[in-house]
């Protein structure tokens, strides 16, 4: 089977017909574009080279998409060569999109599960190639077996670098951008350039992660309770922990495309860090709810409860090392280790721990604000005040403590809501101006 | 497809695409159990081998739209919205109006308007109908490229020029004015062929496009001027030894009288007027002398100026003075019409029935004014003269005025919404024809694949069953027209083909064919069907035809920024995109997913000083009218221009020829209407 991508820069002029032809082909929704065609310099600056990146899947040879899916739906076919989703075990949790720096896997509405290129499998069982190589009007996209020498370069600028192995030659062009007469002096028009005009719209948003900004925030907390519970007296409630447990359950579930297939997310543990995560999480319920009506007398069964939910957290963090962050600081303020740790002191009132873990909150808060303010990117003050307001207030009302957590939950809610506006998929960079800053990989 | 074909099994016919484009592909389309399955390339076509463009693709998608209009409509009582009627009652209403009318006023009070929609040698079905009707009155010049034609003819004798894939050889290639990578992308391939062999490219563009990215120089002149920077590359050629002199001195009538304006003029004059600095006239200068064979490529936007027939006479003589023509990889192209071999089925047109009497870039002034007798009925058919011609505002004035209006076509377009009766029209899968094309010089056949969905029926049907209701009998012996059936169709076209023996349909259907007596190199022979046998750079006919200088001149346009009397300060570009074919395609949603909203282009310079950011609201606008939409930054184009794709529909808020005026240009009833001047302003939300 032809599974690598050949394309000459020099040849493709960006004229979309092997999107066209991708569409009519696999019969896809109008929308529904599997391979896309991006552009390297958009804005056309003067004195830079301007391309198309004609990009599919690339049926990688260390594919991200399979490494980081929960469910194994996404998997290498090994004797082909093909990067496979299978739509009977995909849950569309869509995880494959945020790990997929080259936005491959696109997210099919109507069927609730992940699509991507299939390299036309069909076609190619009839001896013909995939339609987006076979239909190209001038010849810049082919596929072939990888076995021919190709005079190219597996790297160019504006196409995402990873260890992923793409399965993708371009052979570079020849002449990268012509003499132009229009502006004597290129600088003055480079001068208004801004970058971020031409940027493209973040792919990952608090309008449709809430339920997931809502789910870890729950979870950090309800670990916290659970925790607190067996350094210091604190009383749990067992149907309010249930009650929220069963929640964040259903919070988590809210985003996938096929709830039905949620039974297949943990089958992943080995490499999936969210695989991960659910395991742990139903672990972390399982023995905490155990240990609340059953057992509240082992230390044992409190310590694995306590345990597991701090391992999920910290699995829970794990997931976003594949986004793209807008600050270039390691640790996030509404991490949910962190903010678990912090609110186990809130909920056990122990000031030094409370101040302490406080603290590093704070440190690495008040950073990545200045960062945004010194870049010039939006530091989104009014929230920023709310969320130091309501701490401070907290601390200073530590003599009611129920109000005292309540602001101390209100502003961790804030930060975690601006966590999600802080990340972005590595795909949406592709062609882009701006490298990537700091993937967490 | 029960009287031709059996097709209980999956068939493959071959094709061809006969949209307005110079690339008129070859096609094979797969068809199962009377449905079009599959289109792809026929690689039998030399200039179009590799694939079809992304509007070919979804072909497909065209023909199967639920937007399409499959049956006659009618428009409510009250005006708002159409009705289904049925074609007993449609072609009754239109069969009542135009006796009516040809009693009242004449026929003449008919107006029958076309476009460029879909070609094919049966588009001469409605003239046949109203020649027999009486006549009526019919439009002359064109949209789209006439003065380049004219002064292409004018000086060479003819249109024609060397194969798509003899670019190959050129070493030096100039695309002036032209953006194959968007409205001819198999050219593409030749131009890499030959940059691979080390070939330079320039192009002469304001923009900078996908087509001048691995150019080796990009003259971005101020719009309208290219008449002026092409006299002074001339001069350079002159003044620095670069002009083929024993070709000049035997092929070219008027080389002194030419060699002394293009002296006269001088490079500083040219450095100022077209905004391009000499460094750059002389590169390409340079180019012209020492890279041989040379070929100059025109584009069609740069002949829509009221000074453009003059422009591409100035534009030729580069080619010709540096002994370009007639050899392998060199010339001039502008229209290669080797394939047009076939004439009016009978007599042309009795001049007297017939009133040529709206200029095509007129339309909506000229429609009004007409008298004696005035108009009162408009038939519209492959065309969209709302959004297309210049003067929108104008043109829905004029087909607003009148008592009634026919309007045959696939969509609800601009145009259709105006109509009181719209009859459905076919696709290029519902009826066979044969096309030709102004590129590559191949005839083919546009087989018909499957039959017409729902009550569509074909134009040709269309006007029979009119004339039997208006009972108008046949006017010449031989049949002007064929029968409704697909057999009588085929025979009608194989008769057409008589002419050219070995050229027949049976032929055609295994693939294109190259015309008869088709050259691989134009003019090789140095045979030029002008007056004078020779390339005339001096014209008497120029002059006597058009009023025109006998030499190729520059005059500013008549809409210019450089005028004193300017309205405005910028300059409308209004080029074609990869997207559509002028009004065409752009509705079905396989397309705009990938464009879903107009846009206008401007430099930063130009946007700054109107305090307009990337994507902020603006309103382009001038006298005649004004549209809102994005703003975009692009920061290679010349300031002073600003771009928008036409063919937008009105209610997608893009139809730029609200702005444009109805003005002609300097030779062959062009249309000018790219001498557009307007403002843009921030729009606040």
């Amino acid at each position: 089977m032809k599974t690598r991508f050949i394309v000459d820069l020099n040849r493709c002029t960006g004229c979309q017909a092997c999107t066209v032809a991708c569409m009519v082909e696999n019969r896809l929704a109008p929308g529904l574009g599997l391979r896309k065609v991006h552009t390297f310099n958009e804005p056309h600056l003067p004195g830079a080279a301007r391309y198309s990146l004609s990009l599919s899947c690339l049926h990688c040879e260390a594919p991200a998409c399979v490494a980081h899916c929960p469910s194994k739906a996404c998997f290498r076919d090994e004797a082909t060569g093909r990067v496979v989703i299978d739509p009977d075990r995909c849950m569309g949790c869509r995880y494959c999109e945020w790990a997929c720096a080259y936005g491959a896997p696109v997210f099919d509405e109507a069927a609730g599960v992940m699509t991507k290129c299939t390299l036309c499998a069909h076609l190619q069982e009839e001896g013909s190639d995939p339609a987006c190589a076979a239909q190209c009007p001038t010849n810049a996209l082919q596929v072939d077996d990888g076995s021919r020498a190709v005079p190219g370069t597996d790297q160019v600028e504006g196409f995402p670098e990873t260890a992923n192995k793409p399965s993708i030659v371009f052979i570079p062009v020849r002449r990268d951008r012509p003499d132009c007469t229009a502006m004597a002096d290129g600088n003055a028009i480079k001068k208004r350039f801004r970058a971020s005009d031409f940027a493209s719209l973040p792919r990952i948003s608090l309008s449709t992660e809430w339920p997931l900004a809502l789910f870890t925030l729950a979870a950090a907390i309800l670990c916290a309770w659970i925790v607190a519970a067996q350094l210091a007296p604190v009383r749990v409630h067992a149907g309010l922990f249930l009650f929220s447990g069963i929640g964040c359950l259903a919070l988590s579930a809210l985003h996938l495309g096929r709830k039905q297939k949620a039974i297949h997310s943990g089958a992943n543990l080995k490499s999936s860090w969210l695989s991960r995560e659910i395991v742990l999480f139903s672990a972390f319920l399982g023995f905490s709810f155990l240990w609340l009506i059953a057992f509240r007398e082992s230390v044992i069964l409190g310590w694995i409860a306590s345990i597991s939910g701090l391992a999920c957290l910290f699995s829970m963090d794990r997931i976003y090392d594949i986004t793209v962050k807008k600050s270039p600081f390691p640790l996030h303020s509404a991490g949910v280790f962190l903010t678990s740790l912090f609110l186990t002191a809130v909920f056990t009132a122990g000031p030094v721990a409370v101040l302490a873990f406080g603290s590093v909150k704070l440190v690495l808060y008040m950073g990545r604000k200045g960062y945004f303010w010194r870049t010039g990117q939006n530091a989104r003050l009014l929230p920023s005040a709310l969320r130091l307001g309501f701490a401070f207030a907290a601390v200073a009302l530590s003599g009611r403590p129920d109000l005292a957590l309540a602001l101390f939950i209100a502003s961790e809610a804030i930060d975690r809501c601006e966590f999600y506006m802080e990340q972005d998929m590595q795909s949406s960079f592709i062609g882009g101006w701006e490298e990537p800053r700091c993937p967490g990989s | 497809m029960q009287s031709l074909f059996e097709v209980d099994e999956m068939r493959v016919y071959v094709t061809a695409c006969p949209r307005n484009c110079y690339s008129t592909c070859s096609i094979r389309v797969h068809v199962e159990e009377g449905r079009i399955h599959k289109i792809e390339p026929h690689p039998g076509n030399r200039a179009t081998p590799d694939g079809l463009c992304l509007k070919g693709l979804s072909l497909i998608e065209r023909a199967l739209s639920p937007d399409r209009i499959v049956f006659p409509l009618r428009r409510k009582r009250g005006g708002a919205g159409f009705q289904r009627i049925s074609w007993d009652e449609a072609l009754g209403r239109v069969a009542d109006t135009l006796k009516r009318l040809d009693e009242q006023h004449g026929p003449k009070s008919v107006l029958y308007y076309t476009g460029s929609g879909t070609k094919g040698l049966l588009n001469q079905a409605g003239l046949q109908f109203f020649k027999r009707f009486g006549g009526c009155t019919v439009t002359f010049g064109d949209l789209c490229w006439p003065s380049g034609l004219e002064a292409t003819r004018l000086t060479l004798g003819e249109n024609k020029h060397n194969a798509p894939w003899d670019l190959v050889h050129a070493r030096l290639i100039v695309l002036w004015g032209k953006n194959p990578a968007e409205t001819n992308i198999h050219q593409m391939t030749f131009i890499d062929e030959a940059l691979k062999n080390g070939a330079r490219l320039v192009v002469v563009d304001p923009r900078r496009t996908p087509s001048s990215e691995r150019a080796d120089l990009l003259i971005q002149p101020r719009p309208g001027t290219d008449a002026a920077l092409a006299l002074a590359i001339a001069h350079l050629l002159i003044k620095e030894n670069g002009v083929d002199s024993s070709f000049v001195e035997k092929q070219i009538l008027g080389y002194p009288e030419f060699r002394d304006r293009a002296l006269a003029f001088s490079l500083d004059e040219a450095e100022r007027i077209c905004d391009v600095p000499l460094s750059a006239m002389q590169k390409l200068a340079g180019y012209f002398r020492d890279l041989r064979p040379a070929t100059l490529c025109a584009g069609f936007g740069m002949q829509r100026y009221t000074n453009s027939g003059q422009t591409v006479r100035a534009l030729i003589a580069l080619p010709a003075i540096t002994g370009n023509i007639g050899i392998q990889g060199g010339g001039w192209q502008f229209a290669n019409l080797q394939s047009y071999l076939f004439g009016p089925a009978s007599d042309d047109p009795d001049t007297d029935a017939f009133r040529a009497g709206v200029s095509v870039a007129r339309l909506g002034t000229d429609m009004p004014a007409l008298d004696d007798p005035p108009l009162k009925m408009i038939w519209v058919e492959r065309a969209n003269p709302v959004t297309q011609n210049p003067e929108t505002g104008k043109v829905l004035d004029a087909i607003r005025a009148l008592d009634f209006r026919v309007v045959v076509d696939q969509f609800m377009t601009d145009t259709a919404r105006e109509a009181d009766i719209i009859l459905p029209a076919k696709t290029m899968f519902e009826q066979s024809d044969l096309i030709n094309a102004y590129w590559h010089p191949y005839i083919q056949f546009k087989q018909k694949v499957v039959d017409p969905p729902e009550e569509v029926k074909p134009e040709t049907e269309i006007f029979a069953l009119l004339a039997e209701r208006l009972g108008l009998k046949p006017c010449d012996a031989g049949a002007a027209m064929p029968g409704a059936s697909d057999r009588e169709v085929e025979a009608w076209l194989e008769e057409r083909l008589a002419p050219f023996p070995g050229l027949t349909l049976d032929l055609l259907k295994s693939g294109p064919q190259i015309a008869p007596g088709h050259e691989e190199v134009a003019f090789s022979d140095l045979h030029f069907p002008t007056p004078s046998g020779k390339i005339e750079l001096l014209s008497s006919e120029a002059e006597k035809r058009w009023g025109v200088d006998r030499l190729p001149s520059f005059k500013e346009p008549v809409e210019s920024a450089a005028r004193k009397d300017a309205r405005y300060p910028l300059y409308l570009m209004t080029p074609n995109s990869k997207d559509r074919i002028h009004s065409q395609y752009n509705n079905l949603p396989m397309i705009r997913s990938l464009n879903p909203r107009p846009y206008v282009q401007m430099s930063p310079l130009d946007a700054e000083k109107r305090g307009i950011s990337h994507r902020d609201k603006v309103a382009i606008f001038n006298d005649r009218g004004r549209i809102q939409m994005e703003a975009r930054l692009d920061f290679s184009l010349k300031p002073g221009c600003v771009v928008i794709a036409n063919g937008w529909w009105i209610p997608e808020g893009g139809a730029v020829n609200f702005l444009s005026c109805g003005r002609e240009t300097d030779m062959g009833h062009g249309t000018a209407f790219h001498d557009n001047l307007v403002d843009v302003a921030k729009v606040e939300a």
